[in-house]
């Protein structure tokens, strides 16, 4: 057998793979989406369930035992108002998902609806809205965030709102581009002959259409959605203390940093083992919603 | 190819003149009075005058926003609000640090990233190609202020090998190199990883390709092929990429410079944004999105002109 046709045949036998194995069964074929799927169900459950599951109340203060480095009782050690550090992460899960899940879907949606108007539409409306999308692309996404935020109080709806504005223009270009593949399509042309209206095509028979690769970057930008508010909150223009984020304990780290590493390590591990299990899963997903597509689109 | 430089040249000008007209409406848009925000809650009254007028806030907003882009065409970018000195020196006292942290990072991704990259696909699923695409994930994936507090918590805190704080100076170019390594490191890392990826996953393609079929039926030898006939086209993509590349420093700087306390464009950004200090803060920002789009200008170009398919492709 040749090369050609055993390259074929793994091919083909791939596609009937993809085509009999539901997504998820797929997904648990790949250790690295399994490490992706755990660290998003920990994390999940911390959400839900985070206030039963502390060691330690994450408010509770303990001035005499203030900055205490890993213990039996304080597998972290404590904070600089003697709070447990490892109970103060796991309630700050409720600020890294609370923010990043609905600004990334918030995105996702403006990001949807401007995109179907632009690519839709065509002409000079089209031209507009690329022209606006440009211009918030001209800042890079962190100094949008930055500069909105220097505007807004610092708060979590704040913080949801502008993630949402600085991530919406990627969204409505991949929506955009989608429109324009799909909309000169014989079907949507037999749809429009037979007098469905441009609602009904654009609801039924476009946006089912690029509902994969939406999933996907909405997969790859919640860990970047995470990563800015932490920035932020890091920054003292997020979320505000006493709420715990882990921004604002890598900021309290980082002031007391010559005196104990705990704070500083332990939201660094917060945040890189869930920023890690995100995009691996992203990744995994990507791989098997749309196997053209490699690389990754954001850094 | 000359209608589409200038094409681009004059949508990069367009942006550039919308990037600045929102920045210079953005306190304006949001409900509020700047000045308020400025001077915080407990300004008294003549002194908010005092400034309303002295920064032309009384005239209607779109001769505001005019105000604002005939200076910049002069290279004005208003006063600074605190220490009244113009907003455009502090601007290129600034600059200088920032673009040596970010040449020194790029620099270092390259030469660390590609290399990478190139082991991975000398040898695909190898264990060691699959040790080095985890590596590259991870670093892809944390976010440039941990890197940043690791190093310092790590060299600086720990092992005491570097002083953390300040930049040096541009006359002792020794010691500013050692002071910039930490910070250049920190913005690095996301870098080496992505570069690494993306020259694995381009050399890969390139490797199936026919012209390097035939140097091989041809005899030459492996490394040749690679070196030599591969990894030049492999690059190309790397080019392309390098303008994001931009927008991510940039970012990253605001926290690497705050972090390692060095003087430049980012922690301008940070400082002015925290002291409310308006009128450096959008000068600064606005510097920063200049660079932005320049910089994707810059990328777009040089990948047109070292790929002709994409020119063919397009006339």
């Amino acid at each position: 057998m040749s090369v050609e046709e055993t390259t074929m045949l793994a091919a083909i036998g791939d596609e009937s793979f993809a085509k009999r194995t539901p997504v998820i069964r797929q997904l648990l074929y790949r250790p690295s989406a399994v490490f992706g799927l755990a660290v998003i169900a920990v994390l999940v459950v911390l959400l839900a369930f985070g206030p039963l599951l502390v060691p330690h109340p994450h408010t509770a203060q303990m001035i005499s035992r203030r900055l205490e480095g890993p213990s039996a009782d304080h597998w972290l050690g404590t904070d600089h108002l003697g709070r447990d550090l490892l109970s103060r992460l796991m309630i700050g899960t409720r600020v890294a998902l609370g923010t990043a899940f609905p600004s990334v879907l918030a995105a996702l949606l403006s990001g949807l609806v401007i995109g179907l108007v632009a690519g839709y539409a065509g002409g000079w409306l089209d031209n507009l809205i690329l022209i606006a999308m440009d211009t918030l692309q001209a800042f890079p996404a962190l100094l949008l965030a930055l500069a909105l935020m220097a505007l807004l109080d610092p708060s979590i709806n704040n913080v949801i709102l502008v993630i949402a504005i600085a991530y919406t223009p990627g969204y409505a270009r991949v929506v955009r581009a989608q429109v324009l593949s799909v909309k000169e399509e014989q079907f949507i042309e037999v749809e429009r002959s037979l007098g469905a209206g441009h609602l009904r095509i654009a609801l039924v028979h476009i946006v089912p259409n690029m509902l994969p690769p939406l999933l996907i970057m909405l997969a790859m930008d919640l860990p970047s959605a995470i990563a800015t508010e932490a920035g932020l909150s890091f920054l003292g223009l997020g979320v505000r203390p006493p709420t715990p984020s882990w921004g604002t304990i890598l900021s309290d780290g980082f002031e007391r940093i010559r005196t104990t590493p705990w704070p500083v390590i332990g939201g660094s591990l917060a945040l890189m083992i869930t920023t890690l299990g995100f995009t691996l899963f992203g990744e995994a997903l990507r791989d098997i919603l749309d196997p053209r597509v490699s690389g990754s689109r954001r850094v | 190819m000359a209608y589409y430089i200038f094409k681009r040249l004059v949508m990069a000008l367009v942006v550039m003149l919308l990037a600045t007209v929102l920045l210079a409406s953005l306190a304006h848009l949001i409900p509020g009075d700047p000045v308020k925000l400025m001077l915080g809650p407990r300004a008294s009254e003549e002194m908010s005058a005092r400034v309303r007028t002295e920064m032309g806030l009384d005239d209607p907003i779109p001769v505001q926003v005019a105000n604002f882009v005939i200076g910049l065409l002069q290279g004005d970018l208003g006063r600074d609000f605190a220490t009244r000195s113009p907003v455009s020196n502090m601007i290129s006292a600034a600059l200088p640090h920032t673009v040596a942290l970010a040449v020194a990072s790029l620099g270092m991704a390259v030469l660390i990233g590609i290399p990478l990259g190139v082991i991975s696909a000398a040898r695909p699923s190898s264990w060691l190609d699959r040790t080095l695409g985890f590596l590259s994930v991870s670093l892809i994936t944390v976010p440039t202020y941990v890197s940043a507090l690791l190093l310092l918590l790590l060299f600086a805190v720990g092992l005491n090998l570097i002083s953390s704080i300040g930049a040096g100076d541009f006359s002792d170019p020794v010691g500013y190199g050692k002071q910039l390594l930490l910070p250049a490191t920190a913005l690095a890392l996301t870098w080496i990883g992505y570069l690494a990826r993306l020259v694995r996953t381009s050399l890969l393609e390139i490797l199936n390709q026919n012209y390097i079929r035939t140097a091989r039926a041809y005899g030459l030898r492996e490394r040749t092929i690679l070196f030599t006939y591969a990894l030049k086209n492999a690059l190309i993509p790397t080019v392309a990429v390098l303008g994001v590349g931009m927008g991510n420093l940039l970012g990253g700087a605001v926290f690497v410079e705050v972090i390692f306390t060095r003087p430049g464009l980012g922690s301008l950004i940070y400082r002015s944004i925290t002291q409310r200090n308006y009128p450096a803060a959008r000068g600064a920002i606005l510097v920063a999105a200049f660079l932005f789009v320049l910089a994707n200008l810059i990328a777009d170009m040089s990948y047109r002109y070292l790929d002709p398919r994409i020119r063919t492709w397009e006339s």
